[in-house]
């Protein structure tokens, strides 16, 4: 595990580099190229409104505040897995030549996924101030449940780099698994809309735990959780992410074959 | 005399064969559920078979042999971007392995591709830009390295690449068909750049086909068949032979 931080610390001018890449192509057009990362999760937020607070006439005011809050860890989650999946494939032209740690490919892809979260963020500010919604000392939980996400989508995703160019057509079942995990993780709901009953199995889901603690810390709200529930997501966490670290040097040498 | 910088011992490396390889998840359950895989052995082509090669600090040597005979892969192996199977490669100091524009992004720059490129060959900051200005003026670009690249033609292209590359001051440095590009004019002017470096103490090991290139760069020639070191020697000897075995007429300029 000590290798990732050597490798961040060796080639932390790549890593930049990769991440203002990214960046700018993302962004090209600068403001306006920062404006539309901040349309999208307002369109969402307009979407789940109209479902769930005109139709459904389901939650509180500040339900938009909940759903960006829940919506945007889970892109970064998301955006890490999904980048690493192709992160070998799309940089096949470095990958074959350059001599560089693979681990660095991921690790700049998740660096940009990290930043444009912090970015899209900003846009909770102005909801904060109408609904006056004041955070506490429990917005430091917001950073430590993006930690332990961030251990299950570095760990998943070299695995995951590495056999999506073996298994091409990997990408596929990932998405639909995905398409599952986003619904049973509390993205675009609260854990206190989960019947009481299930509250406590739901729980044991990391990702359904990370969101709603980062969620609630900012929000300054009751935590729906007991202690083992974060003990359990944080040594899953921690396994995932040795799991990856172990893996990713045997199979990526396996993987450049493929490539 | 002088250090080997470059040590390979008996290299074999095989590579998947993929039409006997599953495509997909889907493919590979149904292989182990029907019993369908074959064994391991006839499932891979070894590409390189028993490589034993030493190269010597600041020796220039050229890579020839039909297509598919390994030398792609030879250079990629002794780059450490494949682990052999079997064997092992020793190399002394840092390698640049040179594929023109190979970290390229059409939707950049020129300028910010110069920049992003010197990253990834390891420059410092500080060395990246006292670096542009020598790779801008190489590539005689001109204005158009504020432009995207994906407005370049492929020439342009190339003469960018080889000029971020051509500023590089690798121990090793590893060309595979890179040489002729651009127009000629531009030829000449990297043929003298590769002269210049060629004449330092750099180690550089090239792969090409043009025999006229090789024979002005390199003194020693190795010439692969089939995954074997099938001639090793003296630069003119090494390739009049291959050319006489292949059947081709000697080259003219």
């Amino acid at each position: 595990m000590l290798r990732l931080l050597k490798i961040v610390r060796k080639h932390r001018y790549v890593l930049t580099n990769f991440v203002s890449r990214d960046l700018k192509i993302k962004y090209r057009g600068t403001v306006a190229g920062y404006l539309w990362s901040l349309l999208e999760p307002l369109s969402l937020v307009a979407v789940y409104y109209f479902i769930f607070g005109v139709i459904a006439k389901r939650g509180e005011a500040d339900f938009p505040l909940l759903v960006i809050l829940g919506l945007l860890p889970w892109n970064y989650f998301n955006g890490v897995i999904m980048s690493s999946s192709t992160a070998l494939r799309s940089n096949a032209g470095l990958v074959l030549r350059v001599h560089l740690p693979r681990e660095t490919y991921i690790l700049a892809n998740a660096a940009t996924a990290l930043v444009v979260m912090g970015l899209s963020l900003l846009v909770i500010i102005p909801f904060m101030f109408v609904w006056d919604v004041v955070p506490g000392w429990k917005l430091i939980l917001f950073p430590i449940s993006i930690l332990v996400l961030s251990g299950f989508a570095l760990g998943l995703g070299m695995v995951v780099a590495c056999a999506n160019v073996i298994y091409r057509d990997l990408g596929y079942l990932i998405s639909v698994i995905f398409r599952f995990l986003f619904y049973f993780s509390a993205t675009i709901y609260p854990v206190s809309m989960v019947p009481k009953e299930f509250q406590y199995y739901f729980l044991f889901n990391p990702i359904a735990l990370c969101l709603s603690m980062g969620r609630n810390g900012v929000m300054n709200r009751e935590m729906p959780f007991e202690p083992i529930h974060v003990i359990s997501a944080c040594v899953l966490s921690l396994f995932i992410f040795a799991l990856g670290n172990w893996t990713f040097p045997k199979l990526e040498s396996k993987a450049v074959k493929y490539l | 005399m002088k250090l080997p910088a470059i040590k390979v011992n008996d290299v074999h490396l095989s590579f998947p064969m993929l039409q006997y390889e599953p495509r997909g998840i889907k493919e590979a359950f149904l292989a182990i559920a029907l019993r369908r895989r074959k064994s391991k052995a006839e499932r891979v082509f070894w590409a390189l078979k028993g490589i034993s090669l030493k190269i010597e600090q600041g020796e220039v040597v050229g890579l020839i042999g039909t297509n598919g005979s390994g030398k792609s892969t030879l250079l990629r192996t002794i780059a450490h971007t494949y682990a052999p199977d079997k064997g092992t490669v020793e190399t002394v100091g840092g390698i640049t392995n040179l594929q023109l524009g190979s970290g390229f992004r059409d939707e950049l720059t020129g300028i910010e591709n110069i920049r992003l490129s010197g990253a990834i060959m390891g420059y410092s900051p500080a060395e990246i830009n006292t670096k542009t200005e020598e790779i801008i003026e190489f590539s005689g670009i001109g204005d158009f390295i504020h432009q995207p690249i994906r407005t370049y033609s492929s020439g342009m292209k190339s003469r960018l690449g080889f000029a971020v590359a051509a500023v590089a001051e690798p121990d090793i440095l590893l060309l595979d068909e890179v040489l002729a590009v651009g127009d000629a004019q531009f030829r000449e002017k990297s043929m003298a750049r590769l002269e210049e470096m060629v004449g330092g103490d750099t180690t550089v090991v090239i792969v090409s086909h043009n025999m006229v290139e090789l024979r002005r760069l390199c003194s020693r020639v190795i010439c692969l068949s089939q995954g074997k070191v099938a001639l090793d020697g003296d630069a003119g000897e090494v390739i009049d032979k291959y050319l006489e075995n292949t059947g081709a007429k000697p080259e003219t300029e």
